[in-house]
């Protein structure tokens, strides 16, 4: 078990930049997911941290101490690639208890007959079998400890990549996109076998992943990567709903958050919407900014003139209504309960508004801006209910 | 009640019709392979065996059939079993190190990205040569006075052999050229090998712990190659058992048969001395001796596969 400390972390492949000094601090136990869309440096930056690419600049430690000149197998970290990277050649017993042996054994004990002959080799060997035996029990692996990972369900073998990793108790487990080779019920399934292994064992996990749903069900931590740079490492539920750039909130929550161009007032209101906004933003009047309504925080009404309905999403538990504002021809989601207005369809005239309080104002560039919400009365509340 | 036996039969006949049909357009499918394979192996392999049980010789009127005589004769025959020997000796000769030195060539191409084109081209030069005209390369190379090899062994005061004409070193002359010429081919098997296993499981053994590269070999590399190792092995045992070109441009077997080999032997028997019958017995012998390794590769992809 130990802390992370990624300081300004850089990495270049001829003229591309891939990671741009990233920095983060993973406290002890965390369980922090690198996500982001692909090609935006999150797997090389776990490279980066196992030693499999050594960084142009910055610098690593784990549990207080460098690691960048470190070897991968020094470094005190567990690995789980993307197709889990099982030796083909060896038995599920085999795969987990190799860790153990390159570690414990020196070259010459390993050799087949070494083994049998060498009293001390042959107790190693029996240690290390009983905490093979632990991992796979762990992990319900002991029935199929002497098959091969072709006999293996996609499944199977990412709990026998599981086992590897932690039967070495390393201070730090590191997983590239673990679930992606696995089929959609199964994921589901992994996601919380994950989860729960990361509460049993307390060690920090690094998992990347350009899953959203996974970052938010799985993680403490979650940082949200982009083009080489981090843009936010929060809990989840501050990434969602106190995001610091509008490509982190478009990033994160499905359907994607709507942006509609706005302009601040001479009071600080924001105009131009085309639906009321109450609040006011910090920054000048005349400044162009985007607002973000995440599709929940809209209030949908019949009638008033605002917009018309151009497509309704039913999937049981919830309703999307697509709509055109009428004031600025942008295309908005609302989300909605499902019995919520009843026989609305498509081309019907509708109003919005929007949730107090929930409204994220950006920039330009897309930096989140400080928007004070006047408070509201119960009654006012209820009223826009 | 009889209108639905009556539906049943014909629906019955139907589908035995239909079945018919299907056979006949797979065995229609099968045909042109099948008759290439009877007139191109089948056929000539059964005359040859006919043939082995004969006196037959070419261009002969009279033909008597003479039973195992032929064996009976190739038991007995001294420059038949120095051939097999000869080939034995060859083979294991060559095999290992064509087979070690095409891992080794492609181990470390692949190990470097530098230069790696030009190597793969440079490797695998030799086996776009044709064998015949570069006999007579080797032949100038191997000159006993003139010969690059023997010139620079003077240089170091080493007196070099005839080497295809010394009884002791005239086999591992031919070897060498058979080496020099398969090592790029088995190179290229190989390259084709180690693309086959997934980078991710070298980086997997470097997080397990294997520092060393022989670790990594022995854990990723070596039982990865496998099945190229087994294949390539297998290819590499059936050309050198069928080593002929290099033998007939440059030593025609000699001197005194050291550098007799078994289709030399047999291209002898039938075509110098036209033994038809005789060379067609010792291609029956050959022939089995192929099936072996043949079917040793087939046991031991099928042990390999479960």
């Amino acid at each position: 078990m130990a802390s992370l400390e990624i300081d300004g972390v850089s990495k270049r492949y001829g003229d591309n930049l891939i990671l741009d000094g990233v920095s983060v601090d993973v406290p002890d136990g965390a369980f922090l997911t690198l996500v982001g869309p692909s090609g935006c440096g999150k797997s090389t930056l776990l490279r980066i941290l196992a030693g499999l690419e050594l960084q142009d600049a910055g610098s690593l430690r784990i549990g207080g101490h460098e690691v960048s000149h470190l070897r991968p197998s020094r470094r005190d970290i567990a690995m789980v690639f993307q197709s889990y990277a099982l030796y083909p050649h060896m038995t599920v017993a085999q795969n987990i208890a190799i860790p153990l042996i390159l570690r414990r054994l020196p070259l010459w004990q390993r050799l087949p007959l070494m083994a049998r002959l060498l009293p001390q080799a042959r107790s190693t060997l029996a240690r290390i079998d009983a905490e093979v035996q632990a991992a796979m029990e762990m992990l319900g692996l002991t029935s199929l400890a002497e098959r091969r990972p072709v006999q293996l369900s996609g499944g199977q073998r990412q709990r026998v990549a599981l086992g590897r990793a932690l039967v070495r108790q390393p201070a730090v487990f590191l997983l590239d996109e673990p679930l992606s080779n696995l089929d959609a019920k199964l994921r589901v399934h992994m996601r919380s076998e994950i989860a729960q292994l990361h509460g049993r064992l307390g060690t920090t996990f690094v998992y990347v992943t350009h899953d959203q749903i996974e970052a938010m069900t799985m993680s403490t931590h979650v940082a949200v990567m982009m083009e080489g740079r981090l843009l936010q490492v929060a809990t989840p539920s501050e990434i969602y709903a106190d995001p610091a750039d509008l490509r982190v909130a478009e990033f994160i929550g499905s359907p994607k958050i709507n942006v509609l161009p706005a302009r601040v007032g001479a009071d600080g209101t924001l105009t131009g919407v085309g639906l009321p906004v109450s609040g006011s933003v910090a920054a000048a009047p005349g400044t162009a900014v985007q607002l973000g309504l995440r599709p929940e925080h809209l209030i949908l009404r019949r009638g008033g003139g605002r917009g018309t309905v151009s497509a309704i999403e039913d999937t049981g538990p919830e309703r999307f209504v697509s709509l055109v504002l009428d004031a600025s021809d942008a295309p908005v989601v609302a989300r909605v309960a499902p019995d919520h207005c009843a026989g609305l369809r498509v081309g019907d005239d509708v109003s919005l508004a929007v949730l107090p309080g929930k409204a994220l104002v950006f920039d330009h560039a897309g930096a989140r801006l400080g928007f004070d919400h006047p408070a509201m009365t119960p009654g006012e509340f209820d009223h826009v209910r | 009640m009889s209108a639905d036996v009556a539906l049943s039969t014909r629906l019955g006949r139907a589908k035995r019709l239909r079945r018919l049909a299907e056979a006949a357009t797979g065995w229609g499918l099968a045909l042109p392979a099948a008759v290439l394979m009877l007139a191109l192996i089948l056929i000539p392999t059964a005359s040859a065996a006919l043939l082995a049980l004969t006196d037959y010789q070419l261009g002969a009127r009279r033909v008597s059939f003479i039973g195992a005589a032929n064996f009976v004769e190739m038991w007995r025959d001294r420059v038949f079993w120095q051939a097999f020997a000869n080939t034995l000796i060859y083979t294991a000769l060559t095999v290992p190190l064509s087979v070690g030195l095409g891992l080794g060539a492609a181990l470390l191409i692949e190990a470097d990205p530098t230069g790696r084109t030009a190597f793969r081209t440079i490797y695998f030069l030799p086996v776009t040569a044709l064998l015949v005209a570069m006999a007579t390369v080797w032949e100038f190379i191997l000159h006993p006075q003139l010969g690059l090899v023997n010139v620079a062994l003077r240089q170091i005061g080493i007196a070099g052999p005839d080497w295809l004409a010394s009884p002791d070193w005239v086999l591992a002359s031919l070897g060498f050229i058979f080496v020099w010429q398969q090592t790029g081919y088995n190179m290229i098997l190989f390259l084709a090998g180690l693309k086959g296993i997934s980078p991710e499981l070298y980086q997997a053994a470097r997080v397990d712990g294997a520092d060393r590269g022989v670790e990594r070999f022995t854990m990723v590399t070596w039982p990865g190659l496998a099945a190229t190792t087994l294949f390539v092995t297998v290819i590499t045992t059936l050309y050198s058992f069928r080593v002929f070109d290099t033998v007939a441009a440059l030593t025609q077997g000699g001197p005194s048969n050291a550098s007799n080999v078994l289709l030399y032997n047999i291209y002898r028997e039938g075509f110098v001395y036209l033994r038809t019958g005789y060379a067609s017995a010792m291609t029956l012998v050959f022939l089995a001796l192929i099936l072996m390794v043949a079917m040793v590769q087939m046991r031991a992809r099928r042990g390999h596969s479960a």
